[in-house]
């Protein structure tokens, strides 16, 4: 059985993929960005944060080891996602924002959130490096900054069409 | 960890941020092709953005839907 389990792990070797799909829905929208921005109240435009319960606008250390809930389905992590919060412009000059929707191959439940995918290069191939799950990694910010997160995600989109 | 920047104000610097990309669904199973420019027309099932992180770490899709 033993030599069995072997071959089995031998042969799952060779075709191994490794990936994950999760849903999270909004936790909050706020001016806030730890990563870009840390401290500032507020930041320098709004966000769409999903989540755990331990964002702030500063954030440091595990942040698995500071959250208790999350709105992502998998509720052994409690990373944080965020987006810039995108605007129409109203003829009229009025701004509002734009909502975001469910995606629908997820279940039901999961309202106005991200869809969050781990993958080591695309689903269908092995990638060249290795995946690491829920581990803090060492991030540089754009201004060179070294911090220890859980993972934060941060994107700002470019302004609008002009 | 980032994708894109708030201070890009054309089309040929926001093709440069490889990572930040746009889809015009038809409907919620449509997922090419990625855009580096808002959709030019409407979109039936919505706009999707796609934020492509370095390929071991992630990537995150974003559905946005203008309701009226």
């Amino acid at each position: 059985m033993k030599s069995l389990a072997l071959a089995l792990a031998l042969a799952l070797a060779g075709v191994s993929q490794g990936a994950l799909r999760f849903g999270c829905s909004t936790v909050s929208i706020q001016r806030l960005d730890p990563l870009v921005e840390p401290g500032n109240i507020p930041s320098a435009h709004v966000h769409q944060i999903v989540g755990g319960n331990a964002f702030n606008a500063t954030m440091s250390g595990d942040i698995g080891e500071q959250g208790t809930c999350t709105t992502c389905t998998f509720s052994e992590d409690f990373s944080n996602y965020w987006t810039a919060v995108m605007y129409f412009k109203h003829p009229n000059g009025t701004y509002k924002r734009v909502p975001i929707m469910q995606n629908a191959a997820l279940p039901n439940g999961i309202n106005g959130g991200m869809t969050i995918y781990y993958t080591q290069q695309d689903f269908n191939s092995n990638g060249n490096q290795k995946i690491t799950a829920f581990k803090p990694v060492s991030c540089n910010d754009q201004f060179g900054h070294t911090k220890l997160i859980t993972i934060g995600i941060s994107y700002d989109g470019w302004k609008s069409r002009n | 960890m980032t994708v894109g920047s708030p201070v890009t104000d054309s089309l040929d610097a926001a093709k440069k941020h490889v990572g930040l990309r746009f889809v015009c669904l038809t409907d919620k199973n449509t997922r090419f092709p990625e855009l580096p420019d808002f959709p030019t027309k409407a979109c039936k099932g919505g706009i999707m953005t796609v934020h492509h992180f370095p390929s071991w770490v992630i990537h995150l899709a974003i559905y946005l839907q203008i309701t009226n």
